[in-house]
């Protein structure tokens, strides 16, 4: 059919030659993947990256038994939903995805993160001794803070532990130290700053990136000191630093206990004691967390706040809990 | 007398019945994606959306798979002039994909909790990697219903002596689709690695297999609905599939741009992907050619319009917008963002989606035994499916561009703060344009499904109307489709084409990345409408030109179903 | 023949100079032996050439289901006179 009759047939050469060109790509492809690979190209690999002790392998796991990429892409690959998470710990570094991952719900404060500094872990990884340092080395964790801190994150909880949080802090180290060829392409121009790019209605824009609205809780939280009750500063020092994003006001279990009508409950432990929850209870697991742990908790989540908070500012917070249990009675 | 020749054909019914439900599904599940990206609270935390995203690629693999299998086992018979071999084994392959379907639905909630079931570091019941989300248990039982698939195919085949062209690429495209699915079955800790084999999967089962599949099974329903030649439909399937090959064999470098794989990868990606659509130009004339052989009527108008629906989809968004995508300098702006979507809902949808519509509609009829059914319902549902899937690639497409401006362009990466308020348009239209999808799914669903069973009377009174009723003059849209119109048509999508690729290109401008979209919001704006404006009016056109042919009978299937004879 | 020849091939080479112009690399840092110069320049040369040989392919094997098209017409108007 293929040949024209009084011509010469061609098409079985033609065919022939198809394959021959196909056999040629073949092998271009197998020598290009091979090029890829090998150890001189000099790419970053997991196996070589860990992150407090914990190696990237074991968050690549992490990362796919949540279905990470059914929201986020990595790569580029993934969902379009949420973020891309290729560069983000070189953006954000490690603190401020240890105050972020166990509490996802919420976008974690300035205070949070300088919590997370406060483990000497993180700070060796994150190469500072501050939290001043730490905004100006990664210009991410500024940028959130300042634009997000402490409003509701429209991503879910996830029922991560300790060992999670770090081995995908781990992965995400490594992702971030890929050569990606020049992807994503770095942005010309600030976006936030930029006038004609305002894709938020404007009031919204100004609110949330307006000084007072990030440092309002703060201010809150010093103006207030001497007026307000106790338990209404306590509940502003629980929202800057971050508690409110693992503890809910109610009974829901978030990362830790619900606060709601847990004062004067009586709590069982994990080595099968139980305790009255008490002022004296309270105040020992905000400043020792790890010395009683809340059956069905896992230990070591929650960093100690013995440095970070004066004794007035955690009873105020216990003034705070301990409103929420009479409410809830 | 209609009746189909082979018994072992009717074992497909079941397989195209089980497509069409896993096609509800996946449109429910659809649905649901796109309530929740406008309101991203939306059973957050009890079905979360990487959950329902996980169903909605898979079930949409999986009911493409289905039609696949029940278009083989029905013009297997008719390529080999025998019955299917094994039957035992085509009723366990069916409840094997049924269990398989149960089961992977099921898993994929644990990405919730974070169970993967690892053990002996491969995980069993749930991966968490986009389109293999499937656990190693379900991964194995795939690969056995592959194997069975394989088996029976080539079983039934004729000796390879006498295999034609359309022997050769089903019998390659089963076993390929079974080689290719193994590398996706192992745990690879490094990321660009993992990436490389999971393209070969995705891509080369798409571009590679699904496309030799397709070029072969629309070959032979072209052959069964115009009596085409074999001889000459055997030439073009054979330089459909090289084509196929001689561009999508590098061609999947387009996806190494940027997953940490050396950077001369965006040559070979860019410039193998640019001859991509070669293989679709190809396809798209074929079927021009042969629907235009003889003026003789479309005797199953539904079937014919989801074939043509997934030819010229195939040209639009696998063809026009993979093209306008696939190179590093607009890649690097589109990856990752809406703009895929648009082309991976045509291109998937379209192509393979609508070739298994298209067989259904040519199978079912026979199978139940009718000579006439009212089609009606098909056509209508073929338009609805059609239409809204245009829109839905219209509304993915002008959201992703605007998405590539204010993610990309302005490096604003606060998604609920400032990425999504900017697409809540095109956030909008996509469940709009789903609902109408969705509708159109119901009534084609239904139809096929009471197809023949409750009707008959009405397709009587209807068949008879239709004789009574005096045969009207074409009109401007029912003139005969010349082979310079098609030329004309094909054109005009391509030029909308190359204003879509010159809007993308436009990103790498200084002034556009300083701040200023109007360029390619206004390229956008222009070329996705017009590429889509006029993919409808052309397959309205094609479709009135072939309906002003007047109506027929189904007819039997060819009495003398094409022989089997080697290449020319 | 010959003048049809040389058509296809012109516009072979046309189409994959063009598809070569719009394929070039967004990035390119030369870092790595495989991404020399040297090696560029072969990736160029065997791109081009291997783009040129498909156009020509995808164009002969076109004109032939044309030609094909016009052969069956002919038979069947011969078969009714």
């Amino acid at each position: 059919m293929s040949c024209v009759e009084g011509e010469p047939c061609v098409e079985g050469r033609k065919r022939r030659r198809a394959l021959l060109a196909l056999g040629l790509m073949g092998i271009i492809f197998l020598a290009l993947s091979a090029f890829s690979f090998l150890d001189s190209r000099g790419q970053a690999v997991p196996r070589t990256v860990t992150y407090a002790g914990h190696d990237a392998i074991a968050g690549k796991r992490v990362f796919q038994a949540f279905n990470c990429m059914g929201c986020h892409t990595m790569v580029g690959n993934g969902a379009y939903f949420a973020p891309d998470l290729t560069k983000l710990y070189g953006q954000v570094g490690p603190a401020w995805l240890e105050a972020f991952l166990p509490s996802a719900g919420a976008w974690p404060t300035r205070a949070a993160v300088q919590v997370q500094l406060a483990d000497p872990d993180v700070a060796g990884e994150a190469g500072v001794t501050g939290v001043e340092e730490y905004l100006t080395k990664f210009p991410g964790a500024a940028e959130r803070i300042e634009r997000r801190s402490a409003h509701a994150s429209t991503m879910p909880n996830l029922p991560l532990t300790k060992d999670d949080v770090r081995g995908l802090i781990a992965w995400l180290k490594y992702t971030s130290s890929m050569n990606t060829e020049g992807w994503p392409p770095a942005p010309r121009v600030d976006g936030v700053s930029l006038r004609q790019a305002k894709s938020v209605p404007v009031a919204q824009q100004t609110a949330a990136t307006s000084p007072d609205a990030a440092s309002a809780g703060t201010q809150a939280a010093a103006a207030g000191a001497a007026a307000a009750p106790a338990a209404a500063r306590g509940e502003a020092l629980a929202r800057e630093y971050g508690c409110v994003a693992c503890h809910a006001s109610d009974t829901r279990r978030l990362v830790g206990p619900g606060w709601g009508g847990l004062y004067g409950s009586t709590v069982a432990l994990t080595d099968g004691s139980s305790v009255k929850a008490d002022d004296a209870y309270l105040v020992e697991s905000i400043v020792q967390p790890n010395a009683k742990t809340v059956a069905g908790f896992p230990s070591g989540t929650m960093v100690s706040y013995a440095e970070i908070l004066d004794r007035e500012q955690v009873d105020a917070i216990v003034a705070y809990i301990r409103s929420l249990g009479e409410k809830a009675q | 007398m209609i009746r189909i020749e082979y018994a072992t054909q009717r074992l497909s019914l079941r397989f195209f019945m089980l497509m069409l439900v896993l096609f509800l599904f996946q449109v429910a599940f659809g649905l649901l994606l796109s309530a929740q990206h406008i309101d991203p609270t939306l059973l957050a935390g009890e079905l979360n959306f990487n959950v329902i995203r996980a169903e909605h690629t898979n079930l949409g693999i999986l009911w493409i798979l289905s039609g696949f299998i029940g278009t083989i086992l029905f013009v297997g018979p008719l390529l080999s002039k025998r019955e299917l071999a094994a039957p035992g084994l085509i009723k366990f392959l069916f409840l094997a994909l049924l269990a398989v379907v149960i089961w992977n639905v099921a898993t994929q909630v644990l990405a919730q909790t974070g169970v993967a079931g690892w053990w002996e570091g491969e995980p069993l019941l749930q991966e968490g990697l986009e389109y293999l989300e499937a656990g190693r248990i379900a991964d194995i039982v795939i690969l056995v219903g592959f194997s069975i698939l394989c088996y029976v195919v080539l079983r039934t085949f004729p000796k390879v002596s006498q295999w034609n062209e359309i022997h050769w690429g089903l019998g390659i495209g089963v076993v390929a689709l079974t080689g290719v699915w193994i590398f996706g079955m192992f745990f690879v800790a490094r990321l660009d690695l993992q990436e490389y084999f999971r393209w070969y999967v995705v891509h080369y089962w798409v571009e590679g297999v699904w496309e030799v599949i397709h070029i072969s099974l629309v070959g032979f329903l072209l052959v069964l609905m115009f009596k085409a030649d074999i001889k000459s439909v055997g030439y073009a399937v054979f330089w459909g599939i090289s084509l196929v090959w001689l561009s999508g064999l590098l061609g999947n470098a387009h996806h190494y741009f940027w997953i940490g794989t050396p950077e001369f990868w965006q040559f070979w990606g860019s410039l193998f992907s640019a001859l991509e659509p070669l293989p679709l130009i190809f396809c798209f004339w074929h079927v021009y050619l042969d629907a235009h052989q003889d003026g003789k009527p479309v005797r199953n108008m539904p079937a014919f319009a989801f074939l043509l629906g997934s030819v010229v989809l195939e040209q639009v968004g696998a063809g026009i917008l993979g093209f306008t995508m696939t190179f590093a300098l607009t890649n690097v702006w589109s990856h990752g963002t809406w703009v895929t979507l648009s082309h991976a809902h045509l291109a998937l949808f379209g192509t393979f989606g609508m070739l298994g519509l298209a067989a259904a509609y040519y199978a079912v009829p026979l199978m139940r035994g009718l000579t006439g059914f009212d089609q009606r319902p098909g056509k209508l549902a073929f338009w609805l499916v059609f239409t809204s899937m245009l829109g839905l690639g219209f509304a993915f497409a002008i959201g992703g561009t605007v998405q590539v401006f204010v993610y990309r362009t302005l490096g604003l990466s606060w998604f609920s703060g400032d990425v999504a308020p900017a697409m809540q348009f095109a956030k909008l239209m996509v469940p709009i344009f789903g609902l109408v999808f969705a509708i159109g799914v119901c009534l084609l669903v239904y139809d096929l499904l009471t197809l023949g069973l409750a009707r008959s009377v009405a397709v009587k009174r209807l068949a008879q109307e239709a004789a009574a009723r005096p045969a009207r003059a074409p009109g401007l849209w029912g003139r005969r489709l010349t082979g310079w119109e098609a030329g004309l048509w094909l054109l005009g999508m391509w030029i909308a084409g190359a204003v879509i690729t010159l809007g993308l290109l436009s990103f790498n401008l200084p002034f556009v990345q300083h701040g200023h979209a109007a360029l390619p919001y206004l390229m956008a704006s222009v070329g996705y409408p017009g590429l889509f404006l006029v993919t409808l009016l052309f397959v309205w056109r094609f479709l009135n030109s072939l309906e002003a042919r007047g109506q027929a009978e189904l007819g039997p299937l060819p009495a003398t179903a094409p022989l089997a004879t080697g290449a020319t | 023949m010959n003048a049809k020849r040389i058509i296809r091939l012109s516009i072979a080479i046309l189409a994959s100079a063009l598809s070569l112009a719009l394929s070039w690399p967004y990035w390119r840092d030369f870092g790595y032996w495989a991404e020399s110069h040297a090696l560029w320049r072969v990736y160029l040369a065997v791109g081009f050439l291997l783009a040129v040989y498909v156009f020509h392919a995808f164009l002969g094997s076109l004109g032939t289901l044309f030609e094909h098209d016009e052969i069956e017409r002919g038979a069947e108007r011969e078969d009714k006179p």
